[in-house]
């Protein structure tokens, strides 16, 4: 069929399209723009135009290996292992707790409960965790007034990471399960009554039927999170960086605005984040490519 | 002219293309302005503001008038509202909570009446200005009248946003703005780059230095003399206020410049011979160090004090969670406003040299705490945008500053002895930022508490003329501009490092190298060379 058969044949779905293609062109295309500031001095009351160039003077950063900039490499790297390794498989394994409970009321209510936090603001979330585990909190009140030592978690840098990381499991855990239960209740029962009639326990079939349906989900899933596994939080950590101090709580992302924004070296954040962001695509690339090579679907067919 | 001639050939295209690369790439007619110097140029007038006569002079001390009463039939200063009938949008910050908005906030209806204008204001909390402001500038959406905050390249940023508002305020030229004119000379410094005068300042001076504050009713209950003689008896006082079992921390926050002034560190720079010296070299710092960590560890200071906000030091103060915080003169109003607790009694806790040999010195505040500029938005409506300001700065003893600071009697004030309290009502209309948009000279006037305006004046005759004076507050760097931001916040983060622990005292030196590397250096040059200019 020619292209001009096709074009006349679809038009009306290719004309619904055109909403969605523009707004994708005005906040993801467009934007791609503003990446020239990497290569000036960038200065926001002078614009791009009249900026000064700079080429690739702003790359030296990272080709150098700046202190800060490579203690919030650290950091990033150190969020991503922790956030990949304890973050991403806990869904998981909630959804199959919740999976294998029978009564369908007790899990409406704890699924209701768990992914109640994911609609708060990280605002609040953390001003929560203040009020308990603060100085001052509810916690460490009612210990001193009882004589007991205050535990020190909120403002202690090596409690930090943990904290950091209780935070994101609290909030988005119970949120994340949603799908994998819905690919659950999509794995076919006769394979369960299949593998118990072979005599397989509990154990075996979430071993052997249960898991390898989920698989691909989860691929998925990685993959995408590999796209944004050096995004570890601008909002969360940004909230509570003062209480820590820089050397634990830099990452990458705050880098970009305590130095760029704040401290008006917009042309290397932009540098870094344009780094951050090759880095990201390459990751997800060669993730899609490698799932592909192990005969999985990936996010798309290549 | 045949067809095949007006088609580009592809190579004519490629150079074509490669050219306009060129051009693109060029730093030709790119760059914003260098930056100036602050003295020298165009500079208002003076006409002081003679209207009222003060209860208690400050002059002879350099301090502000303290006054026991309002002024009473007090004058109608300005006749004519300022505003033209269009919206004046305002970016400022704030240190009181947010008010109610327009449509619920009675103070505000009848401001925008008054004004002639629907005002319109964007507060932030003080602390997160900068970082407001750094990203309105970003963003591009400068409000018609903005505070401007602590962002690299300021002189640049100002010429390329701001209205040069020589043309209305130097010389006699600022005349027609009476109360503007009655700003002290010295707070226009920090308005003023390459002669060009693009803010109007917010005045303050003494008032804005930084002293420490007690609950002398909590004080007394515990049965301890706030009148500390040296650090010793400091210590001691702060042992015998915490009561953790009551949640009862001795201070508030972290005390570092209260701290320094028992060891006289000079206010940021200090003059030898022809060159600067910046504080953080001096040698006592590591003494002070040493103290803040000992008040941390032993738990004297409130456990939340670096992960909360400025205003949770008002809380805290105000709920006797934390008897003691250090804070800038001007903020007694505030804490009696905020009182929760009718038995509060402020007390001012001057300090005493570390060894107990006298009085130490404390650092007297800069000669306006920031400027007010104009966009070039609103370039069309400077004359109006001046007399609002000038409508703000209209000065103690008008029904104006009445009207700005008190509101409407009954509605917003009620009036005791003759003075305006604020009712609670009030105390949350009243706070649209109109002190950190423009004000009129301090005065000190304490209406809350009997007694308390006298007290604000003595403590301020007794520490603010000993007081050390930033020799360059106000002047201009050009390093300072572009780096300080960032140098300042490096201090700030391993000040904090110490005090609480993280970091090593002995890792202040390695900082202070880099700061100095880093830009400080630099900096001292270049201020010496203003302040050489200025002479």
């Amino acid at each position: 069929m020619s292209l001009f058969t096709r074009l006349r044949r679809d038009y009306p779905v290719l004309l619904l399209a055109i909403p969605g293609l523009l707004i994708i062109f005005a906040f993801h295309y467009f934007p791609l723009w503003g990446n020239v500031i990497a290569f000036q001095d960038y200065q926001p009351y002078l614009g791009v135009g009249k900026s000064l160039w700079t080429y690739l003077g702003n790359f030296s950063t990272i080709v150098d290996g700046d202190p800060e900039f490579l203690n919030a490499v650290k950091n990033t790297l150190v969020l991503t292992a922790i956030q990949t390794v304890i973050v991403f498989p806990a869904p998981i394994v909630v959804a199959l707790v919740l999976h294998s409970l029978l009564s369908n009321r007790i899990r409406q209510f704890v699924q209701t409960v768990i992914y109640l936090p994911h609609f708060m603001s990280w605002v609040i979330v953390v001003a929560v965790f203040q009020q308990m585990l603060g100085g001052t909190g509810m916690i460490n009140n009612w210990l001193r007034s009882h004589g007991y030592d205050p535990i020190h978690v909120i403002g202690n840098a090596d409690a930090f990471r943990a904290l950091l990381t209780s935070q994101v499991m609290w909030k988005d855990t119970g949120w994340a399960t949603i799908l994998f239960l819905a690919v659950l209740s999509q794995i076919d029962r006769s394979l369960y009554e299949a593998s118990a009639v072979d005599g397989a326990s509990r154990w075996k079939q979430t071993w052997h039927v249960t898991l390898p349906g989920m698989k691909p989900i989860i691929i998925l899933l990685l993959i995408l999170k590999l796209g944004d596994s050096l995004t570890v939080g601008f909002e969360q950590i940004i909230l509570q960086q003062s209480a820590v101090g820089a050397e634990v709580s830099e990452v990458l992302d705050t880098y970009v605005y305590n130095n760029g924004i704040l401290g008006g070296d917009w042309g290397t954040s932009a540098a870094v984040g344009l780094v951050k962001s090759v880095v990201a695509l390459t990751l997800v690339l060669g993730a899609n490519k490698l799932a592909h090579r192990l005969g999985e679907e990936g996010v798309y067919r290549g | 002219m045949s067809l095949d001639d007006a088609r580009l050939s592809r190579r004519a295209l490629l150079g074509g293309a490669a050219a306009l690369g060129l051009v693109a790439c060029s730093n030709e007619g790119r760059g914003g302005l260098p930056g100036g110097n602050g003295g020298g140029g165009a500079r208002p007038a003076y006409m002081r503001y003679t209207g009222v006569k003060p209860d208690l002079p400050g002059a002879e001390y350099n301090i502000p008038n303290a006054f026991i009463r309002y002024p009473a039939n007090p004058v109608e200063a300005i006749r004519k509202p300022p505003g033209d009938g269009k919206p004046i949008d305002v970016l400022t910050y704030t240190n009181t909570p947010i008010p109610p908005k327009v449509e619920q906030n009675s103070f505000w209806q009848e401001f925008n009446r008054r004004v002639g204008s629907p005002v319109t204001v964007n507060l932030t909390p003080s602390v997160d200005y900068n970082q407001k402001f750094a990203t309105v500038v970003a963003g591009d959406r400068l409000s018609d009248i903005f505070l401007v905050g602590a962002v690299p390249q300021v002189p640049q940023l100002l010429a390329a946003k701001a209205v040069d508002l020589t043309p209305h305020l130097s010389g006699d030229a600022v005349k027609k703005y009476p109360f503007l004119a009655n700003l002290p000379e010295t707070a226009w410094n920090p308005c003023i780059f390459n002669g060009r005068i693009f803010g109007v300042p917010i005045p303050r001076g003494a008032i804005s230095s930084q002293t420490m504050y007690s609950r002398a009713d909590i004080l007394e209950k515990v049965g301890v003399d706030g009148n500390v003689k040296s650090l010793d008896e400091f210590l001691e006082l702060c042992k015998a206020v915490t009561d953790k079992r009551q949640n009862r921390f001795a201070l508030a926050g972290a005390p570092t410049q209260w701290v320094r002034n028992m060891y006289d560190v000079p206010n940021n720079w200090s003059e030898q011979g022809k060159t600067l010296v910046s504080n953080l070299e001096h040698e006592a710092q590591e003494e002070v160090f040493e103290v803040l960590r000992k008040l941390w560890s032993s738990g004297y200071i409130h456990p939340d004090a670096f992960s909360g906000q400025n205003q949770d030091l008002k809380v805290r103060f105000g709920n006797g969670s934390s008897p003691l915080v250090q804070d800038t003169y001007s903020a007694w109003p505030s804490y009696l406003q905020t009182a929760v607790d009718p038995a509060m009694q402020i007390a001012i806790m001057t300090p005493p040299k570390h060894d107990g040999s006298g009085p130490g010195r404390l650092w007297r505040g800069a000669p306006a705490i920031g400027f007010a500029a104009i966009s070039k938005k609103a370039a069309g409506r400077v004359e109006t945008m001046l007399a609002y300001l000038n409508f703000l700065a209209a000065p103690f003893g008008t029904q104006e500053y009445l009207f700005r600071k008190y509101g409407l009697p009954g509605q917003h004030h009620k009036v005791v002895d003759g003075n305006p309290v604020l009712t609670e009502k009030g105390f949350s209309e009243v706070q649209l930022g109109l002190m950190y948009t423009a004000d009129a000279p301090w005065t000190i006037f304490l209406p809350e508490k009997p007694g308390n305006a006298e007290a604000a004046f003595t403590a301020m005759k007794q520490t603010c003329p000993t007081a050390f004076t930033d020799p360059v507050a106000g002047m201009y760097s050009e390093t300072n501009v572009r780096k300080g931001p960032q140098l300042t916040a490096d201090i700030t983060q391993i000040t904090n490092d110490i005090i609480q622990g993280r970091k090593p005292v002995s890792a202040w030196a390695a900082a202070v190298k880099k700061w100095k590397s880093g830009g400080g250096d630099k900096i001292a040059e270049e201020f010496a060379q203003a302040l050489a200019s200025s002479r």
